[in-house]
């Protein structure tokens, strides 16, 4: 049973199809507003727990401990003037934040949520190769960054998104080789291994995937912090040398757009990390509350990922490429040897 | 065949749909620089008003919309030409890239092709490798040359 059948039972009074038609829409709305509500969260206890760390309140003055914060914000951004720089070129300026907008909330319907206690699987995306366009989905993001840093005609701007591409090619090879070690691994425990959700209910077999191949774990987390770019990473917006990147003549909304789209970055990558290595929705009752312990994995990354980048001070471009290229990339192809090893040799 | 993909179709549409909300329609009904009595309305007439900028024209101001450079006036541009430090790290990057393509069909069918292709891989693999190493004594990892 998943969400699917259930929402077209529900709708069943109506005819068979307007009833089909109506539960892929709805199914599609909640996971919508399940993510939209998840990165208002993520940005509010980013908030909160940043200024825990500096011994500050925080957002206390709208709603009760600050809850209602964020709409402010978003009523502000909404309400501001996006001002348009006279130098734009103009189709890709406008284009920069829906690009990133789309990356990302279509990598979120890519993943798999578990089952949820009456509901059933909540998986909306049904693919033999959903890892495959999970991989090309979250290339998208970095378009609409190069796209807006280049089309704004500022020189802080490019020099961002020169800075962002240099980040993005040493990260991404490493990224592959150590999905490719997963994907082999998965090969022998299931017939379709480009599936997420064959992977995901597959890692029982090892507990977590993540205590398998320890560096691969490592070395994806890292490359989703860097994906994500924030403070040990922050190269393509170091906002103390670079004002902001490639958000710089951003202002309103579409500002706004680029700021939702580095917070739900950081979910997406916690949500990956868990599913992919940390056994995703597997554990006791996890036909019941699947879902449950992958939220809670995927909040306890995130909380991690703040940790790290209030305390982390940001490294240099070219020592961040060097680490790239000499230290991940050996790590990951050592993780892809082991890794056949287990399987062929040991046959896990 | 296809219906498992009917989600990503209806978050596309939807997604473009609400981005046209957010840039185009929610801003019609707010507060404008030419029009400072105004009040935030969500009346049909005020919206349509507000969405065709009847009462709000684009701005003549240019020091307004030159490029950001921290208060100072903006001087020069950009230029035809930037120099790219990291041109023949992208060049590998696309290398590798092509490769894990070619890849991730082996590694769909890893467990049932056994250790001969596995061992061919790791050669393959430690091709685009030596490029990187050779990229590494050349150099053109440092910042400069």
């Amino acid at each position: 049973m998943n969400v699917l059948l259930r929402l077209a039972n529900f709708f069943s009074p109506l005819t068979h199809y307007i009833a089909y038609i109506l539960a892929y829409f709805f199914e599609t709305l909640f996971m919508l507003i399940f993510i939209t509500i998840s990165l208002v969260a993520v940005i509010y206890i980013f908030r909160k727990y940043m200024a825990r760390l500096q011994v500050r309140r925080g957002p206390n003055r709208v709603g009760k401990f600050g809850i209602f914060q964020m709409i402010a914000d978003m009523m502000k951004l909404v309400q501001k003037e996006s001002i348009l720089p006279k130098k734009r070129d103009d189709l890709p300026y406008k284009v920069a934040p829906v690009v990133v907008m789309l990356g990302l909330f279509l990598g979120f319907a890519l993943m798999p949520y578990g089952s949820f206690y009456y509901i059933g699987s909540l998986t909306v995306t049904h693919s033999s190769v959903s890892l495959v366009l999970l991989i090309a989905v979250i290339a998208i993001m970095p378009i609409g960054e190069i796209l807006a840093g280049i089309s704004s005609h500022n020189k802080y701007a490019m020099v961002g998104a020169l800075r962002a591409v240099a980040k993005d090619v040493s990260f991404e090879v490493p990224m592959m080789i150590t999905i490719l070690a997963l994907v082999m691994m998965a090969s022998g425990q299931t017939s379709s291994p480009l599936n997420i959700d064959s992977i995901a209910s597959s890692s029982r077999a090892f507990i977590a995937y993540g205590l398998v191949q320890p560096i691969g774990l490592g070395v994806f987390m890292i490359s989703m912090i860097a994906r994500a770019s924030y403070s040990p990473f922050d190269l393509g917006e170091s906002d103390s040398e670079l004002v902001s990147g490639h958000s710089t003549e951003y202002t309103g909304m579409r500002f706004g757009i680029f700021y939702v789209g580095l917070f739900g970055s950081i979910f997406l990558g916690s949500m990956m990390v868990s599913t992919l290595y940390l056994g995703a929705y597997n554990g006791p009752f996890s036909g019941d509350v699947g879902f449950i312990y992958l939220v809670i994995k995927t909040w306890i990354l995130v909380l991690i990922s703040f940790t790290i980048w209030l305390s982390m001070p940001r490294i240099r471009i070219d020592k961040f490429v060097n680490f790239g290229w000499k230290y991940l990339l050996p790590a990951s192809v050592i993780n892809l040897i082991l890794a056949g090893i287990l399987t062929l040799g040991w046959s896990l | 065949m296809l219906d498992g993909y009917i989600a990503l179709l209806i978050t596309l549409v939807l997604m473009v749909l609400s981005l046209y909300a957010i840039f185009a329609i929610l801003p019609s009904i707010s507060k404008k620089r030419y029009d400072p009595s105004g009040k935030i309305s969500f009346k049909f007439a005020d919206v349509l008003k507000n969405l065709v900028n009847e009462s709000n024209p684009p701005v003549k101001d240019t020091r307004y919309l030159e490029p950001y450079e921290s208060g100072e006036v903006a001087k020069g541009d950009l230029g035809k030409y930037v120099n790219v430090q990291y041109y023949i790290v992208i060049l590998l990057f696309a290398l590798f890239d092509i490769d894990m393509a070619l890849l991730l069909p082996w590694a769909f069918d890893f467990k049932y092709l056994g250790l001969i292709p596995f061992i061919e891989t790791l050669l393959f693999l430690s091709m685009p490798m030596f490029a990187v190493f050779y990229a590494m004594k050349e150099g053109y990892l440092r910042w400069l040359k």
